[in-house]
C-alpha cells in the first residue's frame, strides 16, 4: 500500500470518529473540539512511541504505519480549523474568559497530555 | 449521500496535507514544519469563510469536513513537543507555536468576516 492511500484510509476513520463524538452530545462544540484535540494528542503520544518500537520493525508496515495512524487517523481526528474559528467567534461575542480557557487548555493542555502519553508509553516499553 | 461527501472531503483534506508536508520537507528541509503550518492556516481561513457564506448544506458539509481533516492539532502539538526536547530547537518551537496560533486565528477571523 502506498503511504498516500494509508493517509486517506486513516482520515476516513479519524474524521468519522470526530464527527460521532461532536454529534453525540448537545454540549457546546467548543468543549467537544477541545476534548477531541486533547484525546488525539494523548493517542498520538502513545502511538508514536509504540509504533517506533513495534511497527517500524515490520517491513510491510514500516512505510505505512505512521502515515496511517499519525498523519491520517489522528491528524484527521484532531483539528486546528475548528479551534481557530471557535476561538475567534468567542472573541467576537466578547466571551474573553471562555476564549482564554479554551486557548490555555488546548495549547498547554495538548503539550502536557502528549508528554504524559509518551512517558506512559516509554514506561510500558521498559517493563 | 452526505456521508459520502463527508468521507471524500476528509480523505482529500488529509492526503493534501500529507502531500504539502512532503513537498515542504523536500524543498525547505525538516527544521521547521512549513507544510503543516500552511495547511492549518489555509484550513482555518476556509472554515471561517465557509461559515460566512450562504452555501448549500452539501457544499458547506464538504468544506467543514475537508478543513477538519486538512488541519491538524495533534500533528502541530507533536511537532512542537519534538522540538522542545532539544535545547537548540526550543526557539524554533516557540516561533512555530506563535506562527501557527497567530496566523490560524487571523485567517479564521479573516474568513469569518469576509
Amino acid at each position: 500500500m502506498k503511504a498516500r492511500t494509508a493517509v486517506g484510509l486513516g482520515a476516513l476513520i479519524g474524521a468519522s470518529l470526530r464527527y460521532l463524538i461532536v454529534n453525540a452530545t448537545s454540549a457546546d462544540q467548543i468543549w467537544t473540539t477541545l476534548l477531541v484535540n486533547l484525546a488525539g494528542c494523548f493517542a498520538l503520544g502513545l502511538v508514536l512511541v509504540h509504533g517506533e518500537r513495534y511497527l517500524t520493525a515490520l517491513p510491510k508496515l514500516q512505510p505505512v504505519w505512521r502515515p496511517f495512524l499519525a498523519t491520517g487517523l489522528l491528524g484527521g481526528f484532531t483539528t486546528t480549523s475548528a479551534f481557530a474559528v471557535q476561538s475567534m467567534t468567542l472573541l467576537q461575542n466578547g466571551e474573553a474568559f471562555k476564549f482564554l480557557i479554551l486557548f490555555f487548555f488546548s495549547v498547554i493542555g495538548g503539550l502536557v497530555v502528549f508528554q504524559i502519553a509518551q512517558s506512559i508509553a516509554i514506561k510500558g516499553l521498559n517493563k | 449521500m452526505s456521508a459520502v461527501f463527508f468521507l471524500a472531503a476528509a480523505a482529500l483534506g488529509a492526503v493534501l496535507r500529507f502531500e504539502i508536508e512532503k513537498i515542504s520537507t523536500r524543498l525547505l528541509g525538516e527544521r521547521f514544519p512549513y507544510g503543516t503550518l500552511l495547511a492549518n492556516v489555509l484550513g482555518s481561513f476556509l472554515l471561517g469563510y465557509s461559515l460566512s457564506q450562504t452555501w448549500t448544506s452539501g457544499i458547506a458539509l464538504f468544506a467543514a469536513s475537508f478543513c477538519g481533516a486538512f488541519t491538524t492539532f495533534g500533528g502541530f502539538i507533536g511537532q512542537v513537543h519534538h522540538r522542545l526536547r532539544h535545547e537548540l530547537e526550543q526557539p524554533i518551537a516557540l516561533i512555530y507555536i506563535v506562527l501557527t496560533i497567530g496566523l490560524s486565528f487571523f485567517a479564521a477571523w479573516l474568513g469569518l468576516t469576509s
